[in-house]
């Protein structure tokens, strides 16, 4: 086993097992962000004029329909200010979709609300089967896995470019964006959120009973047939302006009332529980440490007060234990049943059938054609 | 065959996706002359009270529908906001709703003292049906549920016509039955196996 070693630039460490440290301990992570997102990155007047372009480009291609684009709204800070972006500023006609997995925090649904409230716009809600949701979950939790939130977030993009297809919606306006998330989780804590073959495998190896409504999207249907053949456009704007997470919280809490996290992805109320919980205390994996040093990158975060938050764990350790009933029980098992999945032997997604070969040449390519900023790895 | 009433109000094709799997006839329309030969309707509706209200007065299907549900007493199921126009009014607005069945429409009354819940109450939620109403609810796992996006609720006049009530801030009527007219807070479109249980006894009533 590696000796521990922690970067001197941002807060990734050797819990990430494959990053690489220089000569002056600085990571790959940090590298990466120089040479893979600080050029694709424009909170400038590039980025303007490409917002610009964009903005025109939507408006026009949504002539005469209803909508000009779509908009996935999971209430949480990223796309609710993304949202706020699009009607008041853009000025764009956003046709806003929610995808409802089953574990919506009480605050998302909040938050959702006020923001539809107050712009005057109808959400659309597309409601997972929550019967099936809950097995292909305990089917994750069967196989020992790090990734146990790949059902919730297939499922979100699944439905969404699906419903895309079917309704002939060209541009999709996506919250992504560098500033908070440039640094990305690696690919041992949270796997491939599209490999398909990898969630029909686990399904078919513990789950107990046949998935006839949850939808599935191969990568290649999203990012090969869609963008390709359907014209369907991925956009970021978030990348091609000044965004960050003060600016985004100070603007929603000020327009609309909107109420922001502890963390970032606890909109959903089983995310919360797995990242702050589940993968530190099974796996040692802090999301965290990611997510802060996306904040280093872009100067909104120092490396002390990163070291000093993660000092404390990201759960409250006095309301864990009813956190840790009202999830089992939810998934419809027993505190102890879940506690037994918490102590298994770990796996990971190389136990399983998996594409992860096709996943790093398709995302090489996709990087060498420019479509792509940086290589999970 | 059933009508899906087409006024310009509500989430239209979810409706028409779980009847097609079910394989249940059905139509799309806003024609009157459609509408006439319907055996059955189903009256959707999503958004405020008072637009859904006069875009189906402005549809001018109300006197037909009047004719259809109340004197040939053909079934209509109302679902969500189709539901609420089927009171006499509600607190959202003030225009008046059908008043096919006797109740008005009230907001939600979250108790600050309690956890937690926020408006709008969104999500699965169990139900309890009433009697004699069950037979509406045939094969329906109660327990499961339905899906729930709404902040007001019919609160009926007559308590004989309560079929179903769900928790949430306390027991709020969620199914409303009167003769041939049912109204539904929840949304079978969205509620998958329950809710085609729920079209299926429609279709068979």
């Amino acid at each position: 086993m590696r000796p521990y070693q922690i970067c001197t630039k941002c807060v990734m460490d050797t819990t990430d097992e494959k990053i690489v440290f220089d000569e002056e301990g600085v990571c790959d992570h940090c590298h990466g962000f120089e040479t893979d997102v600080v050029p694709n990155w424009h909170p400038d007047e590039i980025g303007k004029k490409n917002v610009e372009d964009m903005v025109e480009a939507i408006k026009k291609s949504g002539e005469g329909k209803e909508f000009d684009c779509i908009l996935g709204l999971s209430g949480g800070l990223d796309s609710s200010y993304l949202l706020h972006l699009v009607v008041t500023e853009f000025n764009l006609r956003p046709l806003v979709f929610h995808v409802d997995g089953g574990w919506n925090s009480n605050m998302a649904v909040k938050n959702i609300q006020v923001m539809i409230d107050k712009l005057g716009l109808d959400l659309y809600t597309e409601v997972i089967n929550w019967e099936e949701m809950k097995d292909l979950q305990l089917s994750f939790f069967k196989s020992g896995v790090s990734h146990l939130d790949i059902p919730q977030d297939h499922a979100f993009i699944a439905v969404l470019y699906h419903f895309c297809n079917k309704h002939n919606i060209k541009y999709i306006l996506n919250g992504g964006n560098f500033s908070t998330e440039c640094v990305r989780n690696p690919l041992d804590w949270i796997y491939h959120g599209s490999d398909v073959t990898q969630i029909k495998d686990i399904q078919k190896k513990f789950g107990t009973m046949k998935l006839e409504d949850y939808q599935f999207s191969h990568a290649l249907f999203h990012k090969f047939y869609l963008r390709y053949f359907r014209g369907v456009k991925v956009v970021k704007p978030l990348n091609n302006l000044y965004y960050t997470k003060d600016l985004a919280v100070s603007t929603l809490q000020n327009e609309y009332g909107w109420t922001p996290y502890p963390q970032k992805h606890f909109e959903s109320r089983f995310t919360r529980f797995y990242e702050a919980y589940w993968l530190p205390t099974r796996f040692g994996y802090d999301t965290r440490r990611v997510q802060f040093s996306s904040l280093i990158q872009t100067k909104q975060m120092t490396r002390e007060d990163a070291l000093k938050e993660l000092e404390k764990p990201g759960y409250d350790p006095n309301t864990i234990d009813d956190e840790f009933k009202y999830i089992a029980t939810k998934l419809g098992i027993t505190a102890e049943k879940l506690r037994e999945y918490h102590e298994m032997p770990l796996k990971t997604h190389r136990d399983y059938k998996n594409t992860e070969h096709i996943f790093g040449i398709g995302s090489k390519v996709m990087k060498a054609l420019g479509l792509e900023a940086s290589v999970k790895r | 065959m059933i009508g899906i009433i087409d006024y310009g109000s509500g989430n239209l094709s979810a409706i028409s996706t779980l009847l097609e799997k079910q394989k249940i006839d059905h139509v799309i329309t806003s024609d009157i002359e459609t509408l006439k030969v319907m055996d059955k309707y189903i009256l959707p509706g999503v958004g405020a009270f008072d637009p859904s209200m006069k875009t189906l007065r402005e549809s001018g299907l109300v006197d037909v529908l009047n004719v259809e549900v109340l004197e040939k007493k053909k079934p209509v199921l109302g679902i969500c906001v189709g539901m609420h126009l089927l009171a006499d009014g509600s607190e959202e607005g003030t225009v008046s709703g059908l008043g096919w069945i006797p109740g008005f429409v009230k907001k939600i009354q979250i108790d600050p003292t309690m956890p937690p819940p926020h408006l709008p109450h969104m999500g699965w939620n169990s139900i309890s049906t009433i009697s004699p109403h069950s037979e509406f609810f045939k094969d329906v796992d109660e327990k499961k549920g339905f899906y729930f996006l709404h902040s007001y609720y019919f609160s009926a006049e007559d308590s004989d016509t309560v079929a179903a009530t769900v928790e949430f801030s306390g027991k709020l009527t969620c199914g409303v039955v009167k003769e041939n007219i049912y109204g539904m807070q929840f949304h079978p479109e969205k509620s998958h196996q329950n809710g085609m249980m729920l079209f299926r006894n429609f279709e068979a009533l």
